[in-house]
């Protein structure tokens, strides 16, 4: 953890209440709770012309006077294609081999590249690994807590390329990660590195996965395909270089946002400034710019729930300009198991138990 | 062996398998038919481009395992001992003695017909030794090292089951010296503050590959 900026990261499994009542909701509830930890937290469909507002729960910490986009500016809306009814066959052995390669190629890379220390590795330092066991990584939080879960976010689209569903990809990036912090490293294997790389690798992985299919379009040619292309491989590395090598297939049945004609993707981008931020470690005011975001998908009262693990997920991210740099916030939330409660009229219920990667510095907020 | 009698066994080695698939060639087959399992015996040479290092007898062993028609892992058992010079890394005249374990993934560019064409990339777990010609007060070894394998192949099928293959890898062994025997574990050493020796070899074998 760095000493300047505090920084923090949680990981968390919780239950969550959605819901969108014909009454209308508490102004409360209508806005995001970014900076909480959440283990149990209570949303709801807004209607269009209720604008969000970019701060909403105060904190001794700071405090901010934003100045939102117009909502119809922000606000984008997009339908997924037709649902498909027919699973792909999955490929185990070859979602092992590409896991393999993925951890190969980064230690060919870190090891005659940038000539990385810790890429000496060999026989005895498996051995020794094998030997002296799990200890803490005590790395820089950056590493610990984005490079590594973008490392099982690679393992984990692995799986979804070959056909995997979601816990056979999760057993993916487990496997990969277990893989690399045993022989493939001469440090010492860390625990907190094996949960971080695959449990940051399963949320970023399956909404990676999700977001490339929504992109990628059957049929697209020319000047489209090539950026429907591109954007997706950014999305999915992985997917994109199978489909390189095995031919791409936009109708693959099973893909994310076909199985549900009902998921949607909204989305609100914010642009604020002036920004004044006042906080315990800083004399007088700022002004920083900040932009901030926020991706449903589906819908957080259920609509879209189609019964697999992030059918339903919230991406809330908030980029700002510190004293000295820019600072990321992310904050993912997918459900997992989900049920809709019995409604009357328009109200609607929908309980989840649901997975949270939450990836923030405090100074940031 | 000396060198040239390492040079002697590679060009006998070299004729037979020559002269072996010539005799078979009217046998050879052009199907696309594949099979999963096969064994390989190969040996040629091995170049050290390291500075003061030499050439020798490169030769092993392994099994094929071929998932499809278009890709195959194998596990080889290869030796290789080249000479070592004086003044190379300061070491005495003496011999370097290699025992390497190789895994490699071969991508084939075709599945059809008599050639098969295909790369290599692997890595393999090498392990080093030092023998000098003349007794040394304090013991030197090199470190053992995981390396990466490059390359590319051609196999001339002389019937559905033989096979005369040939390849050239390139292999990259990044490793130091070090006076042994080591006492603590090799994690505490920082390879970045040691004399990194590029013990790359180029390899040049040919061999025969019977397939189960």
């Amino acid at each position: 953890m760095t000493g300047a900026n505090p920084t923090m990261a949680t990981i968390i499994l919780g239950m969550f209440l959605g819901s969108a009542l014909a009454s209308g909701m508490p102004e409360e509830s209508a806005a995001s709770s970014f900076p909480l930890i959440r283990s149990f937290s209570l949303s709801s469909r807004l209607p269009a012309e209720v604008p969000r507002a970019a701060e909403t729960t105060p904190s001794p910490a700071r405090i901010l006077v934003a100045t939102p986009l117009p909502s119809s500016l922000s606000r984008i809306a997009l339908t997924p294609p037709a649902p498909s009814t027919q699973a792909p066959r999955p490929k185990p052995w070859l979602a092992a081999a590409e896991v393999v390669g993925i951890n190969l190629g980064v230690w060919a890379f870190l090891h005659y590249v940038p000539d990385a220390f810790y890429a000496y590795i060999s026989w005895e330092t498996m051995r020794d690994n094998f030997r002296d066991g799990f200890e803490w990584d005590h790395s820089q939080y950056f590493v610990n807590f984005y490079h590594h879960p973008y490392h099982g976010y690679l393992y984990y689209t692995a799986g979804r390329a070959t056909g995997l569903d979601f816990w056979g990809s999760s057993l993916c990036s487990f496997g990969g990660s277990l893989m690399w912090e045993t022989v493939m490293e001469k440090y010492r294997p860390s625990i907190n590195d094996l949960i971080t790389t695959t449990y940051g690798g399963i949320v970023y992985g399956e909404i990676g996965y999700r977001f490339s299919a929504l992109v990628r379009k059957d049929g697209a040619h020319g000047l489209e395909r090539i950026w429907r292309e591109a954007v997706g491989a950014v999305l999915d590395p992985v997917g994109a270089v199978n489909r390189l090598l095995n031919g791409r297939d936009d109708s693959v049945p099973g893909a994310p946002g076909r199985a549900d004609d009902e998921t949607s993707l909204h989305g609100e981008l914010l642009l604020a400034g002036p920004v004044l931020l006042r906080s315990a470690s800083l004399e007088g005011t700022k002004v920083v710019p900040l932009i901030a975001f926020t991706l449903n998908y589906g819908d957080p009262t259920g609509k879209g729930w189609g019964g697999k693990p992030f059918d339903v997920f919230t991406v809330q991210g908030r980029l700002r300009w510190g004293l000295d740099r820019p600072h990321l916030s992310l904050s993912i939330g997918g459900a997992l198991a989900a049920k809709k409660l019995p409604s009357a009229g328009d109200s609607s219920h929908f309980l989840g138990v649901y997975q949270y990667y939450e990836y923030y510095g405090i100074d940031t907020l | 062996m000396n060198i040239k009698d390492v040079n002697r066994v590679s060009k006998l080695m070299l004729a037979l398998t020559l002269a072996g698939a010539f005799l078979l060639a009217p046998m050879a087959v052009s199907a696309a038919d594949w099979r999963t399992i096969s064994a390989e015996i190969n040996a040629g040479t091995a170049l050290v481009t390291e500075n003061g290092f030499g050439h020798g007898l490169r030769y092993g062993g392994g099994i094929l395992w071929r998932a499809s028609g278009k890709f195959g892992v194998e596990v080889l058992f290869e030796k290789y001992d080249v000479p070592v010079n004086e003044g190379a890394e300061g070491l005495v005249p003496g011999e370097m003695r290699t025992n390497a374990l190789l895994f490699n993934s071969q991508l084939y560019f075709t599945s059809r017909g008599r050639l098969l064409p295909y790369a290599i990339i692997g890595v393999g777990f090498y392990f080093i030794g030092y023998a000098p010609d003349a007794p040394i007060e304090r013991q030197l070894d090199f470190v053992d090292r995981m390396a990466l394998q490059l390359g590319g192949g051609l196999d001339v099928r002389l019937s559905s089951r033989l096979a005369v293959t040939g390849k050239v890898r390139y292999n990259m062994v990044k490793t130091w010296v070090e006076p042994g025997p080591r006492t603590d574990r090799i994690r505490v050493t920082d390879p970045t503050q040691q004399n990194i020796l590029h013990l790359y070899a180029l390899a040049a074998t040919l061999g025969l590959k019977l397939s189960f």
